[in-house]
């Protein structure tokens, strides 16, 4: 007997390994997997200026967990995501383009060529486009760097900008965190610190504070921001540290050596939130944002999605008069400059990815008690915008239609912009900055159409219109051969006896099988709707 | 109430029904269709039971199936699991069937017949071959014994029933409480060992059977290599030496070979010293290639007769039971059957004489009236022929349409004219009443000859070209005589006997008497015949037996090589025409090969028999 145990469990604990090695293998071979785990932000540094900012002279490779993408990153000397080459010196002949914004312009999911601010300079040189009599090359710099808001852009070009004589200002805008960026009582919820100077709308003008900023110093406003914490959004002054799981050397060592492990680990932090988290208690993966969001505790909304609620809570309507303000410093440092500024409006995944939205209603289940309005902080940003006077590109109906055709805009597990979706960035800026009445700069020839056909999406879809005809030709046959009511009496007892199979599966406990036979039953539904019909060789050829 | 019983879709699909629990009819489709071994949907077999009865398919009270499709698919399922990836083929091919045709067994059911589904019932196929043996016997209470190659999950299963004849307190019930389960089969095992002899799997067993007695058990250590068989006469297949449970091509594999040799090439000839007897103009390797093979032959009947005798015995001393019910295509082992009568625990054995699967459609039938019913029993199946008849009429029509030559005689004068011709050693083909439920001819659709010389094996097996010698041919013998020619006592009581189910040994002073039916070892697979229930073969017989002293014919069934057995007219003449019978009797009408001419020269002569 015990013999027997043992043989059993040597020969599962084979099965298992020889499994596992497989599965090893397999993944090595056939899937995406990063080669180690991912890397943090390695070109990030404190920056008196902005509080933050990219560190000069860095380079490195950069993918996320579920390695959507592997990035080469390089910051030139003067901290921009752009070549060595770019200096402050302009020669005549360049037209000078600063995009400014947060991770959607520092763009490290794609290589610098692809960032949508290099495709706009490209199309724009390729459309011949020339301002008034003299043709000259178009340059873009992006200026961007992740989690800024538009306080850090404004001072950055209050301070730097304008050092690059720039001909053109883009003000690249995303609602889905940039209000909450430029209110500090929000950003404080969010960051639980002061990691940045901050502006302050009191009396009718903005007040600065903490600048230049020096962590050490932030003290009196973080005591000010507690009391400011918005109620709803209250700030959860606890830390939360996790304990390290007995086992979390193995599992560190695991996440280094296997790709098994670093393939698993993401994709179960997105399928199961509660089991990952468990798993993080063992150490078998490292704690992460699943960890945090349960320390929270059931009742917890991120800060961030504030911005979504409908009515506004209160404080969102003063990030709102902060923000509105901001735009007006920046139109006044632009127009000291005597060059335009337009706006570029970046669409949230959520906001366009209905998936995305229920994913986010899946993760805080607190959300489904609420009501939200997904429209709502685009709308609110047009309106800022037009009040303040400055041109606005809403990219969203553009990727709207993109994502219909059966393109992939938005990385699933990165949440910025895939190439694709610079592609339809650039595009459609390029174009509005050409023709749009009502923000062109720009005389040019077309703009090539550089939009992609999602080739793949269309054929599937081909495919599927094909399969639906044929299975409707059939069934016209079938019900013109058998007679209408034949055929209903043959369909009915067909589906009862799928019933009876499947009923009787269950009812034998036989679960193993019955993912098996509902696959057997959908094909067997094929053949028996090919039966004597025209799709009959077509489908046969499957088996 | 009308119940109709069908199986299909395995092998030998046939339907059988049934008035307020009385067989009207019953028969295989292939006799219909002319395919051996037809197992298509069986509408002609359906059709015909309809039509014997007068009535249409809406005046059935239920029809009813001989198995489970829903459990049979979870066996198929789970056997093609568990040999991944081996049995992809087997898995496609058995998706493609199962999706098309045998899932949709209630839709098919109620379309054909154009019946309500809730007149649509299905029967478990051992419970199916229980109730064709125990429902068809006159017993009360017995032990019951399926065992075939497979049914739904279980290959033998064991159990006891009542039956409810009208006494106080009685009721109908048959519980099967033991069996094995697929893989391990007793018939799949065998039919391994037939396809190794070079034979056809679910048709050839009895060739191995036949064979065996030209060999010496000698390598039943090997066989049991291959089946482990405890004291209750359990047993489990090695599936190491097997493939039938993942192939649809292949019952064994190289382990078999590597164990028993290379397999028999099924074109061969088969000789033996016995069958050639000292000459040396053949070549001796040949004999001693062939002389393994029938010892192998000998070694798993053996070891076959003697798993079943376990397992009889066991069932015995559970259940205290006089009476045993055997069905199931193992059942059809005649050798073994017969052990079973002599050597066997029980005083009465009773075997279904359809009891392969086409006597499933009987059993379900009969399952449904007694069990799901609960209705007493009213008869017992004391004969076979329940398949169609062509009177007189019919018969005198075909031969006018056809422009044959022919004598119409009153029975005596005709049957005297016969037992001339058999005397002088002609064959006769012998076509009467209503054909053969079953695979054996029992004297409706045989070809008769006189048993009395060893000659008169040379001259049918002359006529019937291809023939392997290890084939025997039976004697019919009269009820009143049986003593007299076999020793197994009282073989005039035994039901066995009288469906050819039993193999017997021959009075030695009588293996003489009559050689063209005795086999190797003195044995003959009998058939006794009553007055009572088959008149006209009884007093042909009878009058060959006044005549000659022997009242014992020669019998072997009426066919051509490779067709079933024939069923009308048309088939037997075609038959007459095709093979050398020299003389054909359609009921009253004698059709003479030497009156024919040259018109019916026949285009291709076969062989007869199979």
């Amino acid at each position: 007997m015990i013999r027997k145990l043992v043989t059993l469990f040597l020969l599962l604990s084979l099965y298992v390994l020889l499994s596992v090695f497989a599965l090893e293998l397999g993944l090595r071979l056939f899937a995406k997997v990063p080669p180690t785990a991912a890397p943090g932000f390695f070109w990030r540094t404190p920056d008196p200026l902005t509080g933050w900012s990219l560190q000069p002279n860095t380079s490195g490779r950069w993918y996320n967990a579920m390695y959507e993408f592997d990035v080469e990153v390089h910051v030139n000397e003067l901290g921009l995501r752009a070549p060595d080459s770019v200096g402050y010196a302009k020669s005549p002949d360049v037209y000078r383009i600063l995009v400014l914004g947060d991770s959607f312009v520092e763009a490290v999911q794609v290589s610098f060529e692809q960032t949508f601010g290099q495709q706009l300079a490209e199309l724009l040189n390729d459309a011949g486009a020339s301002i008034q009599e003299d043709v000259r090359r178009i340059e873009v710099i992006n200026v961007g760097t992740g989690g800024w808001g538009n306080d850090q852009q404004l001072l950055w070009l209050r301070h730097e900008g304008h050092k690059y004589s720039p001909d053109l200002v883009i003000l690249a805008f995303f609602p889905a965190n940039d209000y909450m960026n430029n209110y500090m009582p929000l950003e404080f919820a969010n960051q639980q610190a002061i990691r940045k100077p901050w502006f302050e709308w009191a009396e009718g003008q903005l007040l600065l504070h903490d600048f230049p900023f020096d962590p050490e110093k932030t003290e009196p406003g973080r005591q000010r921001m507690r009391e400011l914490a918005a109620p709803g959004f209250a700030v959860s002054t606890a830390e939360t540290t996790v304990n390290p799981g007995a086992l979390q050397g193995l599992g560190e060592w695991l996440h280094q050596s296997s790709a098994l492990h670093r393939y698993l680990d993401p994709r179960l932090r997105a399928a199961s939130p509660n089991f990952a988290s468990w798993l993080a208690t063992t150490g078998l993966i490292e704690a992460g944002r699943e960890t945090a969001d349960r320390a929270q505790g059931s009742e917890y909304i991120p800060v961030a999605y504030g911005i979504y609620a409908d009515p506004l809570p209160s404080p969102w309507p003063e990030a709102l008069v902060t923000t509105r303000a901001l735009l007006d410093e920046f139109k006044q440092e632009t127009s000291q400059l005597d060059i335009p500024l337009r706006g570029l409006l970046i669409p949230a995944a959520e906001e366009l990815l209905p998936g995305m939205w229920a994913q986010l209603l899946n993760t805080y289940p607190a959300m489904r008690m609420q009501t939200w309005s997904i429209a709502q902080p685009a709308e609110q940003t047009k309106a800022l915008f037009a009040d303040a006077g400055i041109p606005l590109l809403d990219l969203a109906p553009m990727f709207r239609q993109q994502l219909a055709d059966g393109n992939a805009l938005f990385l699933y597990e990165d949440r910025h912009f895939t190439p694709v979706g610079h592609t339809v960035a650039a595009y459609h800026l390029a174009r509005w900055l050409v023709q749009d009445p009502t923000a062109a700069l720009f005389s040019a020839s077309a703009v090539p159409n550089v939009l992609p056909v999602a080739w793949g999406h269309l054929v599937w879809r081909g495919v599927g219109w094909i399969v639906l005809a044929l299975l409707g030709i059939s069934l016209v046959w079938s019900v013109y051969r058998n007679g209408p009511l034949n055929w209903w009496r043959n369909t009915g007892l067909m589906l009862g006896t799928t019933g009876e199979l499947l009923l009787f599966f269950v009812r034998r406990q036989n679960f193993v099988l019955l993912p098996l036979v509902i696959i057997l039953l959908l094909f067997g539904g094929l053949l028996v709707v090919a039966q004597a019909s025209v799709v009959g060789p077509f489908i046969y050829t499957l088996f | 109430m009308y119940i109709l019983g069908i199986s299909c879709f395995y092998h030998d699909a046939a339907a059988a029904l049934l008035n307020d629990g009385q067989i009207v009819a019953a028969a295989e489709e292939e006799r219909f269709t002319r395919i051996k071994g037809d197992s298509a949907f069986p509408r002609q077999a359906i059709h015909f039971c309809l039509e014997s009865a007068g009535i249409t398919a809406q005046d059935l009270d239920y029809v009813v199936f001989y198995e489970k499709p829903l459990l049979k698919f979870e066996r198929i399922l789970y056997s093609a699991l568990a040999t991944v990836p081996r049995s992809a083929g087997l898995f496609r091919e058995a998706m493609v069937t199962w999706f098309s045709e045998k899932l949709w067994m209630k839709t098919l059911l109620v379309r054909e017949l154009g019946l309500p589904p809730q007149r649509v019932l299905f029967a478990d196929h051992h419970l199916s071959h229980a109730a064709s043996a125990f429902f068809c016997s006159p017993y009360t209470e017995a032990a019951i014994l399926t065992l075939d190659g497979v049914g739904e999950w279980t290959t033998t299963a064991t159990g006891y029933a009542t039956a409810d004849w009208g006494q106080p307190g009685a009721h109908n019930q048959i519980v099967l409480d033991q069996e094995v389960r697929f893989p391990h089969s007793l018939g799949l095992l065998y039919s391994a060992f037939t396809a190794w002899l070079g034979f056809v799997v679910n048709n050839g067993e009895y060739k191995v059977m036949g064979m065996a007695p030209y060999g010496t058990p000698r390598y039943v250590d090997k066989v049991r290599q291959l089946i482990e068989v405890a004291s209750d006469g359990s047993f489990h297949l090695n599936m190491r030496y097997f493939s039938f449970h993942h192939s649809t091509q292949h019952t064994y594999n190289r382990h078999f070979v590597e164990l028993f040799g290379p397999p028999r090439s099924p074109k061969s000839e088969f000789i033996t010293d016995l069958t050639h007897p000292g000459a040396s103009e053949v070549a001796s390797s040949l004999k001693v290639k062939n002389q393994y093979y029938a010892d192998v032959a000998a070694s798993i009947q053996v070891v076959t007769e003697e798993t079943i005798l376990a397992i009889g015995r066991d069932l015995q001393r559970r259940t205290g039971a006089r009476n045993l019910c055997m069905a199931g295509g193992v059942a059809l082992n005649s050798v073994a059957n017969g052990r079973m009568v002599r050597e066997g625990p029980f005083e009465n054995v009773w075997v279904q004489p359809a009891a392969g699967d086409s006597g499933g459609a009987l059993g379900a039938a009969l399952y449904a009236y007694h069990i799901l019913l609960g209705r007493p029993r009213v008869a017992t199946m004391e004969h076979a022929y329940w398949g169609q008849a062509y009177r007189s009429e019919a018969v005198f029509a075909f031969l006018q349409k056809m422009g044959v030559p022919y004598l119409e005689l009153p029975d005596d004068k005709l049957f005297e004219r016969v037992v001339d011709d058999l005397t002088q050693r002609r064959v006769i083909g012998w076509f009467q009443g209503r054909f053969e439920w079953g695979p054996r001819a029992l004297g409706n659709r045989s070809i008769l000859a006189d048993p009395r010389s060893e000659a008169m094996k040379e001259v049918v097996n002359s006529k019937i070209k291809f023939r392997e010698p290890f084939r025997p041919f039976a004697p019919a013998v009269l009820e009143e005589y049986v003593d007299e020619f076999f020793t197994t006592p009282n073989l005039a009581q035994n039901y066995l006997a009288r469906y050819m189910l039993l193999v017997s040994q021959v009075s030695p002073s009588k293996q003489t008497v009559i050689p063209a039916t005795t086999h190797v070892g003195g044995t003959g697979r009998l058939q006794t015949v009553r007055a009572g229930w088959n008149s006209r073969y009884h007093a042909l017989i009878q009058m060959f037996g006044q005549a000659t002293g022997v009242p014992v014919l020669l019998n072997t069934s009426f066919n051509l090589r490779g067709e079933p057995i024939v069923a009308t007219p048309q088939n037997a003449f075609n038959t007459f025409v095709g093979s050398d019978i020299d003389v054909l009797l359609l009921e009253n009408f004698m059709v003479r090969k030497t009156d024919l001419g040259s018109r019916w020269e026949p285009t291709f002569k076969g062989a007869v028999g199979e």
